[in-house]
């Protein structure tokens, strides 16, 4: 199969040469996030366990296979505690003069990247276990809809009070040169 | 010219509105109570029958004089560059909105609106959700004039901001010339109804018959499902001819709904161009009349199937950047045009996409795999499972769900296509048909890209580019090029001057 190897073969510009994403710098979030995302899942893999060992319990007709899917539960909501720990230390983000970029994921590798100019609004959240841990949530909005609201976890709330004034100016600077 | 307009004064609609409202209220009122007024029709004299009539008027001589009381409260009027809207009955509501957060004027009548000489205006507003508002009938002079004040308001506004304060310019409130790009003739129309999805109407006339199988069966107790039940297992010789004959009469009835919806939804369809913006007009009974701005088109897109691929016709969305919460399509639809009308239109919304010379990337084949594995491996196991717990012969049919999607797998791989211009990027699929999807790369407002680990080892990753209006999604493109794609359209996003919308 005859597949080009450069988005175009005729580029304006030296394509080797444009600022690449995956160089950056990537900053890691604070550590006592992990704790949450082990809490949080921990909470979750509760619920899906009680609930299906209760069907299990109030309707013995399905066993068998009540038994089966039961186990197989608890051992899947297990898993999911492993991989929030395990897949927080892919959990990064990375700011450049343009544009902000979160990177996340073990097996299922993910990363976002919004331009500045593009930026609608950001705000700043704190869930009850974020308030406990002393951290907070900075969510970057863009006109693209829902998909593309870029959420980044585990920040200090000085950290994120001062990234977000840094994109809102960045913003409004790239706004005045249009 | 701000002296002389009505419009300044608060005013009320158009009397004629009284006349709307009622039927607004009416229309809500029988679609909730239909099955109670199927039962006073069927059995009038009952004694339920009697209490429910009674109970029917009397909703209806409230309702009409609630809706008098509402006509009398509700006034509208332009104040400091501001819409306002002064309403309620028992409490009142004042609603301002300002001109520049109104992203669109449009207007739409209906038979009612015609007979009336009235027209419902919907001015859509850009920000949070439930915030469009809707005037039922005003007179349509006033409606024009007040669409005129907005987009003159609008355009002062543009002119202002690019050329620096301090000066104002004059307000042009004389629309620009209109320049016709399509028009859709009643044989065209037909051509489009014929080749409509029909299974589609098929699936909707289904689900209606079902919700009115289950309304009858618990209003009066009439055993339909029970009496479907005997006939289907009894099997005998009247049921399968019955089968035969409901079933090419179920088409037939489809097929003509489709066909008639079609001709009545797009009668005399016009696609205009008036300087800055694109105007749809269409419709024989409601008429209707759609405005995008033209720096609010975000993704273009043209579709075709194998049955418009016959009449050589495309189906054209033009998407421009919406609120997404809104549940309001405010996408221009185009149901039919030739290859040189597609052509036409793409060239006057965006001219250079003529002369682009685009690089073409394909998908993976190892897609094939995964699409066969999702949507015919484990979906026949399943059905064979079940026809083998069933014992039923019929069901095994529904195995060859496994040979049907290595065909479709293998289509789609074949027809998936990534292609990138310096300034657009085109997504073609489809099928069994074929589809186009053009943005250009200035109006991207977020890239995404993400791989599992399949996807890792053979060096693939799925590339996601989000504009405000759409998004183009392409799985399994070669990692590199997702990665040198998405560094590119952050480079031009971040470098591009000229607003997005």
């Amino acid at each position: 199969m005859n597949q080009p190897n450069q988005i175009f073969t005729n580029p304006q510009v030296e394509l080797d040469s444009l600022p690449v994403a995956e160089q950056m710098n990537m900053i890691p979030l604070e550590p006592d996030y992990k704790m949450i995302r082990y809490i949080s899942s921990a909470i979750y893999a509760f619920m899906f366990i009680t609930i299906s060992w209760v069907i299990v319990w109030l309707q013995p007709a399905l066993n068998p296979y009540g038994y089966i899917a039961a186990t197989g539960i608890t051992l899947f909501s297990w898993l999911m505690i492993v991989y929030s720990g395990v897949s927080f230390s892919y959990m990064s983000y990375a700011i450049r003069e343009r544009d902000i970029s979160y990177k996340s994921g073990w097996l299922w590798k993910s990363m976002t990247t919004i331009p500045f100019n593009r930026v609608q609004h950001c705000d700043i959240k704190q869930g009850i276990l974020d308030r406990r841990f002393g951290l907070s949530k900075l969510t970057i909005y863009t006109a693209g809809g829902q998909n593309t609201d870029l959420e980044i976890p585990g920040l200090l709330p000085d950290t994120a009070e001062k990234l977000k004034a840094f994109i809102l100016r960045s913003t409004e600077q790239s706004i005045e040169n249009e | 010219m701000e002296s002389t307009s009505h419009l300044y004064q608060p005013q009320r609609q158009s009397p004629k509105a009284v006349f709307l409202i009622l039927l607004k209220y009416i229309r809500i009122t029988i679609r909730q109570m239909w099955p109670i007024l199927l039962i006073v029709l069927i059995n009038p004299t009952s004694g339920k029958g009697i209490i429910i009539t009674v109970i029917a008027f009397g909703i209806a001589l409230i309702s009409l004089i609630y809706s008098l009381v509402a006509y009398t409260r509700y006034y509208y009027f332009i104040q400091n560059n501001e819409l306002c809207v002064r309403s309620g009955v028992f409490r009142k509501t004042v609603l301002n909105v300002p001109f520049d957060r109104i992203q669109s004027v449009d207007f739409k009548r209906n038979l009612v609106h015609q007979f009336l000489n009235v027209v419902s205006v919907q001015v859509d507003t850009a920000g949070s959700k439930g915030s469009e508002l809707e005037l039922d009938a005003i007179e349509l002079g006033r409606a024009e004039e007040l669409r005129d004040i907005v987009l003159a308001y609008k355009r002062a506004r543009k002119v202002e901001t690019s050329a620096g304060e301090g000066s104002i310019p004059p307000i042009p409130v004389i629309p620009p010339p209109a320049e016709l790009i399509l028009s859709l003739s009643s044989k065209d129309l037909i051509k489009i109804g014929v080749s409509e999805n029909h299974l589609r109407t098929a699936a909707i006339i289904f689900a209606f018959f079902l919700s009115l199988a289950d309304d009858l069966d618990q209003l009066l107790g009439w055993d339909i499902y029970g009496q479907l039940e005997d006939t289907t297992n009894a099997m005998s010789l009247v049921g399968i001819l019955a089968t035969l004959i409901a079933i090419p009469i179920f088409i037939g009835v489809s097929f003509s709904i489709t066909l008639i919806r079609t001709v009545l939804k797009y009668y005399g369809l016009k696609f205009w161009r008036e300087g800055q913006r694109f105007k749809l007009v269409s419709g024989l009974f409601t008429r209707n009349e759609k405005t995008i701005q033209q720096s609010k088109i975000q993704v273009i897109r043209w579709i075709t199937s194998p049955l418009k691929r016959i009449f050589g016709i495309y189906q054209m969305n033009i998407y421009q950047a919406t609120n997404v919460d809104s549940a309001q399509d405010r996408s221009l639809i185009i149901p039919g045009c030739y290859q040189q009308q597609v052509d036409h239109t793409l060239d006057t919304i965006v001219p250079e996409f003529k002369h682009a010379v685009f690089t073409s990337h394909r998908m993976h084949p190892a897609i094939v795999r995964l699409m066969v594995f999702l949507l015919g491996f484990i979906p026949a196991i399943l059905f064979g499972l079940m026809a083998w717990y069933n014992e039923g012969t019929m069901q095994w049919l529904l195995v060859l769900v496994l040979p049907l999607s290595i065909l479709m797998g293998y289509m789609y791989q074949t027809k998936r296509r990534l292609k990138i211009h310096p300034d657009f990027i085109v997504s073609e699929g489809g099928i069994f048909g074929n589809s186009y999807k053009l943005i250009e790369i200035y109006k991207v407002q977020c890239v995404h890209i993400e791989s599992s680990p399949m996807q890792r080892r053979r060096g693939l990753a799925s590339l996601h580019i989000f504009t405000a209006g759409g998004e183009i999604s392409f799985p399994y493109l070669n990692a590199v090029i997702a990665r040198q794609a998405r560094d590119y359209i952050l480079y031009r996003v971040e470098k591009e001057e000229k607003s997005w919308m």
